[in-house]
């Protein structure tokens, strides 16, 4: 079924469709679709795999804005799918957080959902947040693990300095790195991490390997 | 991608002998590749002007070695030092040491007549197309002091390409001027370094700037404390 009804899904996204898109997948979800297929067959690949069709900066700017709205609606419209769907709790805690000035969040997003599924009891606490935010939570929440999404390379300059002062805050704490920023080898062997997770598949890896 | 710069082990001790000698730079190995684009940050004091300074040889480390191209800085003499300088550096400063009483042109042309070299058509054609690159090809006969600062900080920056340099010392280029100018200076060098291929090194404090770069290098008390790319 995929590739054909992606192209469909990718035409109403192209053209600002909202409500096209919005009922294209909940009948998607309606015919029985688990939210992973809906995540890695439509909503990943529609922002990962845009390439704006202008030369206009402008123009290209808020089609990007406007593509990620209905994203973001689709996300929130998937949640009832993803409470019925999610597997047996495993009793691990995680949160999930973008460091100051990241604003990328809907791979944080899916991220925390993923975990969801899989088990675990994941809280995302938002994008862009101030290194005493996260320290704060952490602190509180006393999670097993805290998830970073760094998108933005530059973002690493202050994950450096969370992960250093979260080490001597909570010595147990373990710490996982995930996000495009990740990808370079030699930019995040600057922070201290515990795990790298990025994929669908990293996650299941990770559960398996903690059980 | 070919090195073009490398520092080995470069320490440096301000007042080595003196009573109270200051050591800013503890063993930074640093490898540059050629056409990067690259950002320093870190605090003020934390040893960027003076890393800076070594790698455009405008100062001497205490100990280690600087290599260009893989030859070594610390056997040239003074002149041969300040040859290599003139032939394969730029430098832009926050505060662009403009001359008043001069044109556009003539400040983009004072490192031709500080060194005494003759102003070929060549130079002077370069002079020209370097100020309408950084668009100020209709201010080339106003005086410097009639420039605002964003165009003063442009005619500098044209300035540090006179000689085509391999690589271009920005110490905090747009320390002094407002975001949207920030902005503007910042896309011309990006520009200057995809059409000629030189190498930047930028101290900056402004993020905007940083996180557009290739690769960043923060400097924490005299040490390379990260050091990412994209
Ligand atoms: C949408 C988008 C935006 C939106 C973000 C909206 C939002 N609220 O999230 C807005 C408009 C805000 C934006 C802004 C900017 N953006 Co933008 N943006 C994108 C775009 C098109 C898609 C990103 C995305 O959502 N992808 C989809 C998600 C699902 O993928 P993902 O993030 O990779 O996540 C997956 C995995 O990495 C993983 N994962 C991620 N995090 C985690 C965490 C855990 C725990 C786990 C397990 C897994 C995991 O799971 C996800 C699913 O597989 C990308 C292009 C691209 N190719 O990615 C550019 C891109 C990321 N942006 C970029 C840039 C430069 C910017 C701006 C600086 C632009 C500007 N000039 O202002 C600003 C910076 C904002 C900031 N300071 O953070 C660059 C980044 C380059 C870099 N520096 O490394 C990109 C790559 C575009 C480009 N080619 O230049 N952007
Ligand atoms: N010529 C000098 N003599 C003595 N100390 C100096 C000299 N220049 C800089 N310093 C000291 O070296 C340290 C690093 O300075 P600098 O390289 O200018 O830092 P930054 O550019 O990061 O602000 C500071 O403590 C500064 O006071
Ligand atoms: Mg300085």
């Amino acid at each position: 079924m995929k590739e054909k009804n992606y192209e469909e899904f990718i035409n109403y996204l192209n053209h600002e469709k909202k409500d096209e898109c919005v009922i294209y997948i909940m009948e998607l979800f309606e015919e029985g679709a688990t939210v992973r297929d809906v995540y890695e067959n439509y909503v990943i690949p529609a922002l990962a795999e845009y390439e704006c069709d202008s030369d206009v900066e402008e123009i290209c700017i808020w089609k990007e804005h406007a593509r990620t709205s209905i994203i973001r609606t689709i996300l929130e419209s998937s949640y009832p799918y993803l409470i019925k769907q999610k597997k047996a709790k495993i009793n691990k805690t995680v949160l999930v957080a973008c460091p100051q000035l990241e604003y990328h969040e809907i791979g944080a997003i899916i991220a925390t959902n993923y975990l969801i599924l899989e088990g675990f009891d994941a809280k995302y606490i938002g994008a862009n947040t101030p290194n005493e935010q996260v320290i704060s939570a952490v602190s509180i929440l006393k999670p097993d693990f805290l998830a970073l999404s760094i998108t933005n390379y530059y973002n690493i300059v202050a994950t450096k300095k969370l992960t250093e002062k979260l080490r001597e805050v909570d010595s147990n704490l373990k710490i996982i790195i995930g996000g495009q920023a990740a990808n370079n080898p030699h930019t995040l062997s600057q922070v201290s991490y515990d795990f790298v997770v990025q994929t669908y598949a990293d996650i299941v890896k990770f559960k398996e390997e903690l059980l | 991608m070919a090195s073009i710069l490398s520092l080995r082990k470069v320490c440096k001790t301000y007042g080595e002998n003196t009573k109270n000698p200051t050591k800013v730079l503890f063993d930074v190995d640093l490898e540059f590749e050629e056409s990067s684009f690259n950002a320093i940050i870190g605090q003020s004091g934390s040893g960027k002007s003076t890393l800076l300074n070594i790698v455009g040889s405008l100062d001497r480390p205490t100990t280690g070695d600087i290599l260009f191209k893989n030859e070594s800085l610390a056997k040239l003499s003074k002149n041969d030092l300040a040859a290599f300088r003139n032939r394969s550096l730029g430098f832009i400063f926050q505060f662009h040491y403009l001359l008043p009483e001069f044109t556009a042109l003539e400040n983009v042309l004072m490192p031709y007549r500080i060194s005494k070299q003759p102003i070929t058509d060549e130079v002077m054609n370069r002079a020209n197309e370097l100020l309408d690159i950084v668009g100020l090809g209709n201010f080339k006969n106003k005086l410097a002091t009639n420039l605002s600062g964003g165009q003063q900080q442009r005619v500098a920056i044209a300035r540090s390409l006179i000689n085509n340099p391999a690589i271009v010392l920005a110490d905090e280029p747009t320390g002094n001027l407002d975001s949207d100018t920030t902005e503007k200076v910042y896309e011309l060098l990006r520009e200057i370094n995809q059409k000629f291929k030189t190498t930047f090194i930028i101290i900056t404090h402004d993020r905007t700037v940083a996180e557009k770069t290739d690769r960043v290098i923060e400097i924490k008390d005299g040490r390379v404390y990260l050091d990412i790319s994209k």
